[in-house]
């Protein structure tokens, strides 16, 4: 590799790591009531990464979380995205805590980006008197379950005995859970702004 | 082990280390590049496409198409997630053997420092046997029962220590019996001179005697013989005495000890009218040089020994040990009276009353032994006395 290219590959991969920072428009907040709503970025949804782990079949997770220093108040919600290529539509589920999770079926991609839009979500129940907030968003590619059934699999392909379809990761071997565990949730892509609450 | 090599060896396992981890990167690194490849992410793809249209073009099988289109899916699912986590798992593989190469090569170098602190506390306790053999002290033992060639370096320094004390006690020995012997040769030649002109001097007074008082010569001629008998007995002890100073050294032949022991138990069978000889056949190399006489001159001292001891039987037993013969010469007498056991092999040394024997036998049995390169030595028994005559063997024709 010329000293040239080598030039290229380094900056690339700078701009790489701080694009994300760049890259998505922040948030916008607004308070009804005593409940500090966020309404996240279109762009966030748009990335070619997110998009590209939207329609690959498994679970993307957004996991938002927001924090208020001046109220010691921190509270997260979970928007797990899942695209069903059978029917050719995304289930949404959307998990606040305290409330029961709520299913919605999202017929096309455009729509989903639509939905991400208008959508706002409730982060912190009791923030009148809150000037900013910390808000952070971290994409998952796939889910707890995808990843435990991942593990049984890899572990039984890796390993000689078979595991039951079914059976937690209960194996004792060292190996076994060498391997078992290192199929991890890791962000994909990961945004943290400071907001203004705006009254 | 010097510090410079324990480095070098360090040096070399992480060099080995460092390579086995490139190598293994990449070997890790294909194989799941190779799961995760497009082609095998199209072929999926494809796959489930192929589900979808045959369940629209075939809707009376459509669940059945919708199943495989799931385990499809589900793989699809699986190798996704694993090419996200591919270089953890790589790196997970790679740790894995790693840590098993490491702890291969920690055991090895572990075994090897204790091999080698081992090996210089041999060659340490070798050095010293070395020093104590230098020093001149016999006798020395390492009692190193490896296999390995610093224990045999240990017996060979044994091997030689045992030799040289036998040599030395060879030495003493026939230092001390030429003592014996230069002191026989002058008592033999002392009483000898002196003896014939006593015979000489008695004959003439009996023939004096005879002539001129003819009443007297019965009691002179009487007492002639007796005098004559007194003479011979001493002329006996004389001629022993000479004999023992005389032993010669062995004409050497190369001879098959079985056959020399079949045979003197043979021609030696009625020799001792109360003593039966035996010998056992074994199957060895039994072939020594010896002088054949000399060493039929030992078995008859032996065995006059048993015989006058009051023994009935007397055995006779090869043993091979590596480069040396032994014959075994057992008898079932009384044995040998523990008073005498130290000195046995001593001149004048003997049992027997004053007049039955002069003890010389034994002694030169024993100098006979020496002089072929062995030993005749007193073995331990519970029945009956047992000696060992001990013999070198022939070296190969």
């Amino acid at each position: 590799m010329t000293r040239a290219a080598r030039r290229l590959a380094l900056l690339s991969l700078c701009l790489g790591l701080i694009a994300p920072l760049f890259a998505a428009a922040p948030p916008s907040t607004h308070l009804r009531g005593e409940t500090l709503y966020v309404t996240l970025p279109a762009d966030l949804i748009a990335h070619k990464d997110v998009r590209r782990q939207l329609t690959s079949g498994l679970t993307t997770t957004f996991a938002i979380v927001a924090s208020a220093e001046e109220a010691k108040q921190s509270a997260g919600i979970r928007i797990d995205v899942r695209y069903e290529p059978w029917d050719e539509v995304f289930f949404v589920t959307t998990r606040t805590v305290g409330t029961a999770p709520k299913t919605q079926r999202i017929a096309s991609l455009a729509l989903l980006e639509a939905w991400w839009r208008e959508t706002s979500l409730p982060v912190l129940s009791h923030a009148s008197g809150i000037a900013s907030v910390q808000l952070t968003v971290e994409v998952l590619p796939f889910s707890v379950e995808e990843q435990q059934e991942t593990q049984r699999w890899l572990t039984r392909s890796l390993g000689e005995r078979p595991l039951a379809d079914g059976a937690a990761g209960t194996d004792t071997s060292v190996v076994d859970a060498l391997f078992g565990t290192s199929i991890k949730r890791r962000p994909i892509l990961r945004y943290k702004w400071q907001l203004q609450v705006k009254p | 082990m010097t510090p410079r090599r324990a480095l070098l060896l360090v040096l070399a396992a992480a060099a080995a280390l460092f390579a086995f981890h490139l190598v293994m990167r990449r070997v890790s690194l294909l194989s799941f590049n190779l799961a995760g490849t497009s082609e095998v992410r199209d072929v999926i793809d494809e796959a489930m496409r192929d589900q979808k249209q045959l369940s629209r073009l075939d809707p009376s099988h459509a669940s059945e198409y919708r199943q495989k289109f799931e385990r499809v899916r589900a793989i699809g699912k699986r190798l996704d997630i694993v090419a996200l986590n591919r270089e953890e798992i790589a790196r997970r593989y790679e740790t894995a053997l790693i840590a098993v190469v490491a702890t291969l090569l920690l055991a090895f170098f572990a075994l090897y420092a204790f091999a080698s602190a081992r090996r210089e506390r041999r060659l340490a306790v070798i050095q010293r046997a070395l020093e104590a053999l230098g020093r001149g002290e016999t006798d020395v033992t390492i009692g190193d029962r490896s296999r390995d060639v610093v224990a045999r370096i240990g017996a060979m320094i044994e091997t030689t220590s045992r030799d040289i004390s036998r040599d030395r006690r060879r030495l003493q020995y026939l230092d001390h019996l030429a003592s014996w012997q230069e002191a026989a040769r002058r008592h033999a030649h002392e009483i000898r001179t002196p003896l014939t002109a006593a015979r000489m001097e008695v004959d003439g007074f009996v023939q004096q005697v005879t002539a001129n008082a003819p009443a007297l010569s019965a009691t002179a001629l009487q007492a002639q013989v007796s005098i004559h008998e007194e003479l011979d007995r001493l002329r006996e002890f004389t001629r022993q005495f000479t004999s023992f100073a005389r032993i010669g050294q062995p004409r050497r032949e190369r001879l098959d000890l079985q056959n020399v022991l079949d045979e003197f138990t043979t021609t030696f069978s009625g020799a001792w009218p109360r003593v039966t000889l035996a010998f056992t056949f074994t199957i060895c190399d039994c072939t020594a040089e010896i002088d054949r006489e000399m060493f039929r001159q030992v078995l008859v001292n032996l065995c006059n020994n048993s015989a006058l001891a009051g023994a009935s039987r007397v055995s006779f037993e090869i043993e091979e040990e590596r480069e040396w013969l032994h014959v075994n010469v057992c008898d079932d007498g009384p044995g040998i009276d523990p008073s005498i056991r130290a000195r046995l092999f001593q001149p004048y040394t003997t049992t027997r009353a004053v007049g039955e024997g002069m003890g010389l036998g034994l002694a030169i049995s024993k100098k006979i032994v020496l002089d072929h390169g062995g030993d005749l030595d007193l073995g331990p028994s519970t029945t009956g006395a047992l000696f060992r005559i001990t013999l070198p063997k022939a070296a190969r024709a």
